[in-house]
């Protein structure tokens, strides 16, 4: 099998995150709530990857580091707890449902607004059309730190740099950078970052960040309950990270991403990100020849920023059967729309969906010499 | 040997407090708060042996929010 779905979800993990979550079924209990050797251990345990956490993408508050169980929660935790009525948000073309949805639902029930800023290939122009769509009433601007599609990454720091003018939040989706591109809170202007732990960051399924750049909390919340804390108190606590993580949190999880994000440190992400981007590069170069064969993003322009993701279609075969004919070749990729309807009307691309191919530091040459024949032999 | 019961309402807060000592020097323990009687319900003490002071300085230094300081 020559698996092509990182950007998805991230396989094979390293050996050392799955040793770490059989080592966390056998030996870690409950977090945070018990006052019993395995307790304080497993409490431990969850705090070490807290840190590493707050480390890996520079914020400087390791209570600012809440764990959900996945990215799409984190960004209807950050939305739903900036929000109050009357209010309004901007998003970029690129995003994925994941922050589309949410703001729709609460739009159609005449909650909150939101407007679409396009993302240009001008850093500049882009910029300017999220400022142009700032209103009085603006909470946050969200911006995909890449395209789940297409790659492309918007200029995230000038336009988090932009809300900070206007003294709005700043909401990156990491979905598709964390682990692969060097992340930096604080001179990235982000407030609030989202993302999954399963994807680039190589930790198990479950798992979700929701990281602020300081332990002042700025969301309310959207579930209550237990967390260990002042637990006489019918109110929920006012403090990160308890208030947002009610209930016993996926402790398998967290202790597999800890494991993972060890592994990313040692590799390096620059490393992981030269190595799958020579291989995006090297698919490029050989299936962009083909006049069969529509690839949407130039990956050897230098001034076109793009994560190791590239899509195409086969004349006007419908992506779903090109996936399924590269499925019989042993290739697993992901075609369809991608959860992100926005990208795809950017590109023109709604009537066919995008084969997209997404390699990750497991991936080698030959899988992609592999990959390149059995595109030529649907193409022809 | 002075000893000083710090008391937290997030075990976050305590383990943050505990590497901050620990790094400095400092001998301590974590355990779980009892202190129902006094409506603080949950929640996690560190026992600091040594230079209570330093420590519980250091503690208020780096901001991290505390419940209640008993020395024993």
């Amino acid at each position: 099998m020559i698996y092509l779905d990182n950007s998805a979800t991230s396989f094979p993990k390293p050996k050392c995150v799955i040793d770490a979550v059989n080592e966390a079924m056998l030996k870690y209990g409950n977090y945070g709530r018990g006052s019993y050797e395995m307790a304080l251990k497993t409490t431990e345990k969850i705090y070490e990857c807290r840190k590493k956490v707050a480390e890996f993408f520079n914020s400087p508050s390791t209570d600012g580091v809440v764990f959900t169980s996945n990215c799409t929660m984190s960004i209807n935790m950050a939305i739903k707890g900036l929000i109050e009525k009357g209010c309004h948000f901007i998003i970029s073309d690129l995003e994925h449902n994941a922050v589309v949805r949410p703001l729709e639902t609460l739009k159609q029930k005449g909650i909150c607004d939101y407007s679409i800023a396009n993302v240009e290939p001008c850093v500049y122009k882009t910029v300017q059309n999220f400022e142009r769509e700032i209103k009085n009433n603006t909470v946050a601007i969200i911006c995909t730190g890449a395209s789940n599609v297409f790659g492309i990454i918007p200029p995230y720091s000038l336009i988090g740099d932009l809300a900070h003018r206007y003294r709005i939040k700043f909401i990156l989706d990491a979905a598709q950078i964390a682990g692969v591109r060097k992340i930096n809170m604080i001179n990235d202007n982000i407030d609030i970052l989202c993302c999954a732990g399963h994807k680039g960051l190589y930790g198990p399924t479950g798992i979700g960040l929701l990281v602020f750049n300081d332990d002042v909390v700025v969301l309310n919340t959207i579930i209550e309950g237990g967390t260990g804390s002042i637990s006489s108190s019918y109110l929920q606590p006012d403090f990160l990270p308890d208030k947002l993580e009610s209930g016993t949190p996926n402790i398998v999880g967290i202790i597999g991403l800890s494991s993972a994000i060890d592994f990313i440190n040692k590799i390096g992400v620059d490393n992981i990100f030269k190595h799958e981007k020579t291989l995006i590069k090297y698919l490029y170069k050989n299936i962009s020849k083909n006049r069969n064969i529509n690839v949407y993003t130039n990956h050897l322009d230098v001034n076109k920023p793009l994560v190791p993701i590239l899509s195409l279609n086969i004349k006007d075969y419908d992506s779903n059967k090109v996936s399924e004919l590269l499925g019989d070749d042993g290739i697993c990729v992901r075609a369809g729309y991608h959860c992100a309807p926005l990208a795809h009307k950017k590109f023109k691309t709604e009537n066919l969906g995008v084969i997209r191919i997404s390699p990750s530091i497991f991936t080698k040459k030959n899988q992609i010499d592999f990959t390149i024949n059995s595109l030529f032999k649907i193409a022809k | 040997m002075k000893r000083v019961k710090i008391r937290f309402s997030s075990v976050t807060h305590a383990l943050s407090a505990k590497e901050i000592i620990s790094k400095n020097g400092g001998r301590v323990t974590m355990g779980k708060n009892t202190n129902y009687g006094k409506n603080e319900g949950c929640g996690y003490y560190l026992i600091i042996i040594g230079d209570v002071e330093k420590y519980t300085n250091l503690i208020k230094f780096n901001k991290i929010k505390v419940v209640g300081i008993d020395y024993l």
